[in-house]
C-alpha cells in the first residue's frame, strides 16, 4: 500500500465521523456539503503522460478525483489541469484505456504550480476500468465477479457500419451478433449467451447514458406484403437511430449474474452505451467524413441452358401454360396431350402429368438488373470543450447510404448535446439531448412474392424483364407474377423516424464517501411508414400482389421513461476492509401506440389513402402500456484491495404481472479475488502480471415473456358487414401467469502474463430459465389454440474465451492480436409435443431436449449406406413410418417392415421408419416422418482481430467466425421449382429423371422434402479491414489528420449456395432464425475515410 | 415537463412509491368476463362467432369448402408449391395431421362450439324477450353447425366444452362417434326450434346482428341435413318439409370481411380452381345443357374459373340452398322406398327455372330408370352439381357408397381425415387415425 493511500485512509475516517454527525443531527439538511465554506485558491498541474516506452499517450484522461475536474492529453501527451480548489491534499488520477490507472497524491497550495509526469503501464485485463452497474459508476473491473465486455468507441467508428450493433459484431465475447438484412438500414440481432425466452424477446436491455432505450423492430411498411402469411418481415432495429460516431464506449453485461440489479427486464443481458462528453480546455473540433461503395458480394447460380419443358403458349410465354413448366402441366388434359402428340410422363404416386418435350428459350440473369453499385457517405462533426466548472460536447452527423437494390436508401441526421455543469463543489448536473431523424426508402421485404429478389426467384429466367411497351411501361413476365423491375421502378415505400432521447442527471456529493445520483431518462420516437404501389400496367397478376394498386399508412409512437434514484456510500471498516453500499429505486413507464390503415384499387394520380377505393381491412390500432417499480440494495466489501464480495437484491412490481405474482425478487452474489496481489512483489510476478479469479450468481427476469395484457381474456373488436363484433380469441387467458426468471451462475479467471503483453480471460456459465412462458398449444377442441403458461424451462451453458496479446511493441512497430470464442449450448424442456414457431410449412420449432428454434421437418428416405432411396421412377421421396407415444412403444414387438436401427425419439414420441415388401417406404397406415434437420444457431462464434502499426501506418483486420449454424434456404428450392436452379438444370439436361424437382417440391411422392432446404451456414467472414495513414499535424490548423481505406464484409469463406449464410428474412424475430427467402444479401463495402481535429 | 417534475416529487418520497404502481386495462380488446354480461356484449359475440366461422383464410367455411373440394375432386391445385393444398389433392397418406387446412376446420369449428356455449349459458343475463331467446337460439344453431361440419370430416368428435381452467387442472375433452355427435347437434337444433317458433327476434337483436340469417328456416334446414346424415330419414323429411324454400340464409361479406373462397384462393389464380364438369366421373357427367354449368363453372373449359358464390369479395355464401332441401326430401323419400314421390322432388330440381340464389338447372324431368338405386344415383349426381363447393360432398360420397380411395374409379381420396396433430399431442383421448 502506498504512502498516499495510508494518508487518505485516515482522512477518510475523519470525514466519515463528520458525516455520521451530519446524518444523525441535521438529516433534513444532508444535502449540504461538508466543506462549503473552505477557502478556494487557483491551481495548475501540468505534465506529460507516456507509456512504458516513453511514447506519448494521446487522449489520456487526467482528473483531480476529489474535485471531479479533468482534462485530457494532447497529441504530445501533454496536459494542463487548472482551476480553483481549497488548499490541501488531492488525488490526481490518470487513466487510459488499456493501461493501469495511475493515482498519486498532490498537494495544492496557493501560488505553487505543480508538474507531474506520468508513465502508465499497460493493463491488458483492464482491471482498473470503472464499470457502471445499476447506473452507478462505483465499481472497477477487479471488484466484479462476472465477465463484462467493454468496447471502445474508436473501434466502432472504424467498423464502417451505421448500426451500433453492426459495429459491435465480433468484438464482444459471449455475444452472437448477426445482420439479418443487407438493406442499408437493415436490422441486426444480438444474443448474449443465447436465447432465453420462447414467447418473449431475447433482445438485451439497452441503456444509453442512463436512459433505457427502445430497440424494437416495427413494421410500419410491408404490412400486407406477406404472401407466406407468417407475419415475418426483415425491418430496421431502432438502435439504428443512434450514431456510432457519438459513442465513447459500450459495456456489455452478458447475463443475469451481472445484470440482476436491472431486474425484470435484464435476463437477456444489458448493453450500456456511453456517449462522448466534453472536456476542459479550448474547443476541439473533430470531423470524420467517409465515402463508400457497396455491391453484391456473391451471385447465386442461374442456369443458362437454352431449353425449357413444355409447349409454348405464345411468343412471350405469357399464357397459363407457360407457367411452372418444370413442376406442372397447365392448360392441357391428358387427352389433349395425346391428341396433339406432345410427349409426357406420369410421375409419382399422384400420377402427375409432366410434359417431356422441350423448346428453345433465351435465358437471362436478373441479378444484372436488380442489383447495382451503391454509394454512401457518412459525416460527423463534433465540438467539445469547457472550463473547470462546465463542459460540453456537441455533434452533428449525416449519413446517406444507398442500397444495392435501386431506389433503396437509408439517411440519418443526428444531433447530440451533452452539458456538464458543476453547480457547487458538491453537486453536478449533466444533461444530454439527442435528436435523430432516420429515413429510408425501402422495397417490399422478403417472405412475400413481390420483393424484387423474391420476384426473381418465383419466375423462370426466360423473360427479358427490361422489355417495354411503346409508352415506356414494363411488359408482363410470367402470368400471375410481378416483373421485379416494376417493383423497383414504381413502388414508393418509405419510413421516417423522429426520435429524441434525453436525460437529466444530478449528482450530489454531500459528504465524503456518500453520493446521490438521480437520472431521469426519456426516449420518445414517432415512426411513420408510407407505402404506395401504383396499378400494374399488365393483367393477370395475382390479387395478393395488389395489381390494382396499394396504399398503406402506419405510425408507431413509442415513449419510455425511467427514473433512477441511487444512493451510495463508500467507507472503510478497520484497516483492510472497504465497504460500498448502494441503494436505489427505479420507476419505468412505457407506452406504445400503433395505428395503420391500408387500401387498394387506387384512383389515378393520388398517393394518399384517400385514393384507395377499397379499404380491404379494418384500420388497426393497438396500445400497450406498462409501469414498473423496482427497489434495490447492493453491498460490496473489499478486503485488502484483493478480495471483493458483493451481495445485492432487487424487488420489482409491475403492471405486467398478475395479482398472484405481484412482486419478484432478484438476488445476486459475486466474489472476486485478485490473486496476483498475493505475490505482487515476489519473483512470480515476473511471470504472471495479474491473476483474478471470479464467480457470481444472480437472477433476473424477462417480463416481455408475458404480453401487456395476457392476464385478461381478450375479445378483440371488429365488425362484420357493419355489425359490431367481438371476436372469439385463439389465445385463452391464464390469470396465474408469472414472469420468467433466469438464474445464472458463472465463474472464470483473468490472467495477464509476459509483462502484461498477453491477457487471457475464461468464463464458464450456466443459465437456468424457469417459469418459461409458453404459448402452450391447446387441443383445439378446448375452443382456443393456445394459453400462456409457465410450464417451460430452458438452459444455456457455455464458455467464453478472450485472448489479447501485444507480441510487438516498439516505438516504431506495434502488433496487437485478439481472439474471442463463445460457445453456447441451449436446451428446451417443458414443451408439450412439437411447438411450431413459424407456420406456413416452415420448420423452426421448439421441442424438449433440443436447442430452441431447430429446423424440424420431413426428410429424404435413404438406403442404409446413406444414399437416397428413390422410387421406381428414380424420384426422391420423404421417409415414412409410424409415430407412437413412448408409453405404447414396445421394442420387442415391432410391426413388420420397421427399420429397427433407425428408430428415434422426440417430444415423447417414438418415430419408426417403415418399409414395404419392395423395400420402399410403406405408404399405408403411415405418415411422413419428421426429424431435426438443423439448427440456425451456431455451435460457436468467434472473432480474430489484429492490428499492425508501423510508424504512421496502421493495418487492422477482423475475421468473424460462425460455425455450425444452418440456414433454411427457400430461394434455392424456389429457383428449382420455377426452372432456373441447379437441380432444374440437371432435369432439363436429363441428368435426373423428369419429375425429380417436383418430387422434392411436393405433391408427387409426398409432401415437400424439407431437408433439401437446410444448408450448412458456417462462415468465416472478412468483416473489417482497414489501412490508416496518420498524417499528424498539417499546417497550423488541422491536427491528427488521418486517411483510411476500409472494407467491410469483403469476403466470406462458406459453402452456402445462397447469397450469404448470415441472413434472416424473418428479420429480428426472436423465434424464427435462419430463414432465407427473398432477403437482401449483405453487400461488400469499400470506403475511404478522412478524419482530423482542429 | 410538468408531469415529470411531478414524477420527480413522487420518487423522492422514496419509500412511499407504491403510489406509483399502476394497473392498466386493455384498450385493444374486451375482457371476456364483461362480454357475457350485457345484451350488447352477447350480440357482438354472436356476430364475432359468425365472423369466426365464415371470414378469412382460417375460417371453418373456407377450409371446409377447400378441403372437401380437393378430397372429392371438385377442385384442382394450380400451383403445387402450395404444399398443403397439394397434399389434400393427392389424398391418402399425404394428408397428415399437421395439414393446415384440416387443422383450420377443426380449430375454427371448436372455437365456434365453445363460444356458442357461452351464448347458451349466459343468454339469461339478458332479460328482453326476443333478444334472450335469439342469443340462445344462435348459440344452439352455431354449436350444431360446428359439430355437424366436423362430422363431415372426422369419425369421432369431442363435442363437450371444457373450460381452459379445467384443462389446466388436467381435464381433457373426450370424443364421441360422429353419429352420436350428429344426434347431439340435432338435439341442439330441436331446442332451438322451440325458441324460434315461440319468439320472433327483437328489433334490438336484428339491429345488432342483422337479418342475413332467417333463423327459423335455418334451424329446419340444418335439422334436415343432420338427420339425413344420421340416417333419420323420416325426421329429415319432416324438417325439410318445414323449410320455406323462398327464404334465404347467407353469410354476408364486404370489402373488409371478404368472401373467403374468392379472396383467399380463386382471385389469385394460383392456388386452386374448379375442374371441368364439376370433376365428375364419366357415368355422372352433367347434361351439357345444364344451366348450373355456366352458373358454377363459367365456360367450363380448362382451366375453369369458378363462378357461383365466389366471384367477388362481397358475394354472399348461402348456409344452405333450397335445392339441398328439395334433394334431401327426394333422398329421404327414395330411402324410405317412396320412389315415385322421390322422383317428383328430383324433378323440381332438374326443371327448376327460378331460385332465390339463381341455381337453376332448366333441364327436362327425370327420364331414367325408376328403380331405387338408379334414382338415388341421380339424386347423388344432382347433389354433386346443385351443391357444388358447398363442403358437403365428402359426406355425400360416403353416404351414397361411391368408390373410395384404393377402389377402381375412386371419387374421393380419403374417407375421413386424420385427427390434427396438435389435438393428439395435447389430448390423450384422441382416437387412432382412420387408415384412409
Amino acid at each position: 500500500m502506498s504512502k498516499f493511500e495510508k494518508y487518505s485512509l485516515t482522512n477518510r475516517i475523519i470525514v466519515m465521523k463528520h458525516s455520521v454527525y451530519l446524518w444523525k443531527r441535521v438529516l433534513p439538511l444532508w444535502l449540504l456539503p461538508a466543506a462549503l465554506t473552505a477557502q478556494s485558491v487557483s491551481f495548475s498541474i501540468k505534465g506529460t503522460v507516456t507509456d512504458e516506452q516513453g511514447e506519448p499517450l494521446i487522449g489520456a484522461v487526467v482528473t483531480l478525483a476529489e474535485r471531479r475536474v479533468g482534462t485530457s492529453t494532447d497529441t504530445r501527451g501533454f496536459y494542463a489541469l487548472e482551476g480553483t480548489a481549497s488548499e490541501g491534499r488531492y488525488t490526481l488520477v490518470v487513466s487510459y484505456v488499456g493501461y493501469t490507472t495511475y493515482r498519486t497524491a498532490v498537494e495544492i497550495r496557493q501560488g505553487q504550480p505543480l508538474v507531474q509526469d506520468v508513465a502508465l503501464s499497460s493493463d491488458i485485463l483492464n482491471l482498473d476500468e470503472v464499470i457502471v452497474t445499476g447506473n452507478s459508476p462505483t465499481s472497477t473491473r477487479k471488484q466484479l465477479g462476472n465477465a463484462i465486455g467493454v468496447v471502445d468507441g474508436r473501434s466502432l467508428e472504424r467498423a464502417g457500419s451505421n448500426n451500433t450493433l453492426g459495429a459491435l459484431s465480433g468484438k464482444v465475447a459471449g455475444a452472437q451478433i448477426s445482420q439479418n438484412s443487407g438493406d442499408p438500414g437493415g436490422g441486426f440481432t444480438i444474443r448474449l449467451r443465447g436465447v432465453s425466452s420462447i414467447k418473449g424477446s431475447s433482445d438485451p436491455l439497452y441503456i444509453v447514458d442512463g436512459v433505457i432505450v427502445d430497440n424494437s423492430s416495427q413494421n410500419v411498411i410491408n404490412r400486407s406484403a406477406d404472401a407466406m402469411t407468417v407475419g415475418l418481415a426483415a425491418g430496421q432495429n431502432r438502435l439504428i437511430d443512434i450514431n456510432p460516431n457519438d459513442i465513447e464506449r459500450i459495456e456489455v453485461l452478458n447475463g443475469a449474474s451481472a445484470a440482476a440489479l436491472y431486474g425484470s427486464r435484464a435476463s437477456n443481458g444489458v448493453v450500456q452505451i456511453f456517449t462522448k462528453r466534453g472536456r476542459t480546455g479550448k474547443p476541439v473540433i473533430e470531423f470524420t467524413t467517409s465515402a463508400s461503395l457497396s455491391q453484391l458480394r456473391k451471385r447465386v447460380f442461374v442456369t443458362k441452358y437454352p431449353k425449357r419443358f413444355g409447349v409454348k403458349g405464345n411468343d412471350r410465354l405469357e399464357t397459363n401454360q407457360d407457367r411452372l413448366t418444370i413442376l406442372l402441366t397447365l392448360g392441357f388434359t391428358e387427352q389433349q396431350l395425346i391428341n396433339q402428340g406432345i410427349g409426357y410422363v406420369k410421375v409419382g404416386s399422384a400420377n402427375r402429368i409432366l410434359i417431356t418435350d422441350q423448346y428453345d428459350v433465351t435465358r437471362y440473369d436478373y441479378q444484372d438488373h436488380i442489383f447495382r453499385d451503391a454509394f454512401g457517405t457518412d459525416n460527423h462533426l463534433s465540438v467539445r470543450g469547457g472550463n473547470e466548472r462546465s463542459n460540453y460536447f456537441v455533434s452533428f452527423g449525416y449519413s446517406n447510404n444507398d442500397g444495392i437494390i435501386p431506389n433503396t436508401n437509408f439517411t440519418r441526421y443526428s444531433a447530440r448535446l451533452r452539458l456538464n455543469q458543476e453547480l457547487t463543489s458538491w453537486a453536478t448536473l449533466s444533461t444530454g439531448l439527442s435528436y435523430a431523424r432516420s429515413g429510408s426508402q425501402d422495397m417490399p421485404n422478403g417472405n412475400n412474392f413481390f420483393n424484387p429478389i423474391s420476384c426473381m426467384f418465383i419466375i423462370d429466367n426466360v423473360w427479358d424483364i427490361t422489355e417495354r411497351n411503346a409508352d415506356g411501361t414494363l411488359k408482363q413476365v410470367e402470368l400471375v407474377r410481378v416483373n421485379p423491375l416494376s417493383v423497383i421502378e414504381t413502388f414508393d415505400i418509405r419510413q421516417r423516424t423522429n426520435r429524441i432521447i434525453s436525460d437529466i442527471n444530478l449528482k450530489l456529493f454531500p459528504f465524503k464517501g456518500f453520493r446521490v445520483d438521480y437520472t431521469l431518462g426519456l426516449d420518445n420516437y414517432a415512426l411513420q411508414g408510407n407505402e404506395f404501389h401504383p396499378r400494374l400496367p399488365y393483367a393477370g397478376v395475382a390479387a395478393t400482389f395488389f395489381p390494382d394498386g396499394y396504399i398503406g399508412v402506419a405510425n408507431s409512437n413509442v415513449s419510455q421513461l425511467n427514473s433512477d434514484l441511487l444512493l451510495s456510500y463508500e467507507t472503510q471498516i478497520g484497516e483492510h476492509i472497504t465497504s460500498t453500499t448502494t441503494a436505489g429505486h427505479q420507476y419505468q413507464y412505457g407506452r406504445t401506440e400503433f395505428a395503420g390503415v391500408e387500401g387498394r384499387d387506387l384512383a389515378p394520380l393520388i398517393q394518399n389513402i384517400a385514393g384507395a377505393s377499397n379499404l380491404f381491412t379494418l384500420p388497426a390500432q393497438s396500445i400497450g402500456e406498462f409501469a414498473l417499480n423496482g427497489y434495490f440494495l447492493q453491498q460490496t466489501f473489499g478486503i485488502k484491495e484483493q478480495l471483493f464480495l458483493t451481495l445485492a437484491g432487487r424487488i420489482d412490481g409491475s403492471s405486467y404481472f398478475s395479482e398472484n405474482n405481484q412482486n419478484n425478487f432478484y438476488p445476486k452474489a459475486s466474489l472476486s479475488w485478485v490473486a496476483s496481489e498475493l505475490f505482487r512483489n515476489s519473483s512470480l510476478s515476473n511471470a504472471i502480471s495479474a491473476l483474478k479469479l471470479r464467480t457470481s450468481y444472480g437472477k433476473a427476469g424477462n417480463l416481455t415473456g408475458i404480453g401487456f395484457y395476457d392476464r385478461f381474456n381478450n375479445y378483440p373488436g371488429s365488425n362484420l358487414t357493419g355489425f359490431p363484433a367481438l371476436l372469439p380469441p385463439s389465445q385463452l387467458n391464464n390469470p396465474d401467469v408469472a414472469p420468467e426468471v433466469m438464474t445464472e451462475i458463472e465463474g472464470g479467471f483473468d490472467l495477464a502474463v509476459w509483462k502484461n503483453r498477453v491477457g487471457l480471460s475464461l468464463t464458464v456459465y450456466q443459465q437456468q430459465i424457469d417459469n418459461l412462458a409458453i404459448n402452450r398449444p391447446l387441443p383445439p377442441s378446448i375452443g382456443g389454440t393456445s394459453v400462456v403458461t409457465n410450464v417451460g424451462s430452458m438452459t444455456n451453458r457455455g464458455v467464453e474465451l478472450l485472448l489479447n496479446a501485444q507480441p510487438i511493441r516498439t516505438s516504431q512497430f506495434e502488433w496487437n492480436v485478439g481472439f474471442n470464442f463463445s460457445r453456447n449450448v441451449n436446451e428446451v424442456s417443458g414443451v408439450t409435443g412439437i411447438l411450431s414457431l413459424r407456420g406456413s410449412d416452415g420448420t423452426q420449432s421448439a421441442l424438449n431436449g433440443q436447442p430452441f428454434g431447430v429446423f424440424f421437418g420431413r426428410y429424404y428416405a435413404r438406403n442404409d449406406d446413406g444414399s437416397l432411396l428413390l422410387t421406381s421412377q428414380g424420384l426422391a421421396q420423404p421417409e415414412r413410418g409410424l409415430v407412437i407415444p413412448e408409453a405404447q412403444f414396445n421394442e420387442n414387438n415391432l410391426p413388420s417392415g420397421a427399420l429397427k436401427d433407425r428408430i428415434y425419439r422426440y417430444g415423447g414420441n417414438v418415430f419408426i421408419p417403415m418399409r414395404d415388401a419392395n423395400g420402399q417406404p410403406l405408404t399405408t397406415g403411415t405418415q411422413e416422418l419428421r426429424k431435426v434437420l438443423g439448427n440456425p444457431f451456431p455451435d460457436w462464434v468467434g472473432a480474430f482481430i489484429t492490428s499492425l502499426g508501423y510508424k504512421k501506418l496502421t493495418l487492422n483486420l477482423q475475421l468473424d467466425i460462425s460455425q455450425g449454424n444452418d440456414v433454411y434456404n427457400w430461394n434455392r428450392i424456389t429457383s428449382n421449382n420455377v426452372g432456373f436452379g441447379p437441380l432444374a438444370e440437371k432435369e432439363l439436361k436429363g441428368e435426373v429423371p423428369r419429375g425429380y424437382v417436383a418430387s422434392i417440391a411436393g405433391g408427387v411422392t409426398g409432401q415437400r422434402i424439407q431437408e433439401e432446404h437446410v444448408e450448412d451456414g458456417s462462415y468465416v467472414k472478412l468483416r473489417e479491414i482497414g489501412l490508416t495513414y496518420n498524417l499528424g499535424r498539417i499546417g497550423r490548423g488541422v491536427d491528427n489528420l488521418s486517411v483510411s481505406l476500409w472494407g467491410r464484409n469483403l469476403y466470406s469463406w462458406d459453402n452456402y449456395q445462397g447469397f450469404d449464410p448470415e441472413t434472416n428474412s424473418a428479420g429480428q424475430n426472436d423465434r424464427v432464425r435462419g430463414d432465407d427467402f427473398g432477403n437482401v444479401p449483405i453487400p461488400r463495402t469499400f470506403g475511404i475515410r478522412l478524419s482530423g481535429k482542429f | 415537463m410538468k408531469k415529470y417534475l411531478l414524477h420527480l416529487l413522487c420518487v423522492s418520497t422514496l419509500l412511499l412509491v407504491s403510489a406509483c404502481q399502476k394497473e392498466f386495462l386493455n384498450p385493444n380488446a374486451a375482457d371476456g368476463s364483461q362480454v357475457i354480461k350485457t345484451a350488447e356484449g352477447l350480440t357482438a359475440l354472436v356476430v364475432g362467432i359468425k365472423k369466426e366461422f365464415s371470414v378469412g383464410a382460417t375460417s371453418a367455411l373456407y377450409n371446409a369448402i377447400s378441403s372437401n373440394g380437393l378430397t372429392t375432386k371438385e377442385l384442382y391445385v394450380i400451383n403445387t408449391g402450395n404444399g398443403e393444398l397439394t397434399a389434400l389433392e393427392s389424398g391418402g397418406g399425404t394428408v397428415g395431421g399437421n395439414n393446415a387446412f384440416i387443422n383450420n376446420i377443426w380449430a375454427s369449428c371448436h372455437k365456434v362450439k365453445a363460444n356458442a356455449q357461452l351464448l347458451i349459458d349466459n343468454a339469461d343475463n339478458v332479460r328482453e324477450t326476443g333478444t334472450n331467446e335469439m342469443i340462445k337460439a344462435y348459440g344452439y344453431v352455431f354449436k350444431a353447425l360446428a359439430i355437424g361440419t366436423l362430422a363431415n370430416f372426422w369419425e369421432q368428435i369431442p363435442t363437450e366444452v371444457v373450460p381452459v381452467n379445467e384443462f389446466l387442472a388436467g381435464r381433457r375433452p373426450t370424443f364421441k362417434p360422429r353419429i352420436d355427435a350428429l344426434r347431439e347437434a340435432i338435439d341442439l337444433l330441436n331446442a332451438a326450434q322451440v325458441l324460434v317458433e315461440s319468439t320472433a327476434p327483437s328489433a334490438f337483436f336484428n339491429n345488432k346482428v342483422g337479418t342475413d340469417i332467417d333463423i327459423k328456416n335455418l334451424v329446419y334446414a340444418l335439422q334436415a341435413r343432420y338427420n339425413l346424415m344420421a340416417g333419420e330419414y323420416s325426421a329429415a323429411l319432416d324438417a325439410a318439409n318445414r323449410v320455406d324454400l323462398s327464404k334465404r340464409s347467407v353469410f354476408r361479406f364486404d370489402a373488409i370481411s371478404q368472401n373467403p373462397v374468392f379472396r383467399t384462393s380463386l382471385v389469385n389464380n394460383n392456388t386452386y380452381n374448379g375442374v371441368v364438369n364439376f370433376g365428375l366421373p364419366d357415368i355422372l357427367q352433367p347434361d351439357p345443357a345444364d344451366g348450373r354449368i355456366p352458373f358454377y363453372l363459367g365456360n367450363n373449359t380448362a382451366p375453369v374459373r369458378v363462378q357461383g358464390f365466389f366471384k367477388n369479395d362481397a358475394d354472399p355464401i348461402p348456409l344452405y340452398l333450397p335445392g339441398e332441401i328439395t334433394l334431401i326430401k327426394a333422398e329421404c323419400l327414395a330411402r324410405l322406398d317412396r320412389v315415385s314421390e322421390a322422383i317428383a322432388e328430383l324433378d323440381k330440381v332438374l326443371t327448376k327455372t327460378a331460385d332465390p340464389f339463381g341455381v337453376t338447372a332448366k333441364l327436362s324431368a327425370y327420364s331414367g330408370p325408376t328403380d331405387k338405386d338408379a334414382v338415388l344415383l341421380e339424386i347423388y349426381r344432382q347433389r354433386c352439381i346443385e351443391l357444388y363447393m358447398s363442403g358437403l360432398k365428402l359426406e355425400d360420397s360416403r353416404r351414397f357408397g361411391r368408390p373410395g380411395p384404393g377402389q377402381p374409379g375412386a371419387e374421393r381420396n380419403r374417407n375421413f381425415y386424420p385427427y390434427p396433430t396438435v389435438e393428439r399431442d395435447n389430448n390423450p383421448n384422441t382416437p387412432p387415425d382412420p387408415p384412409v
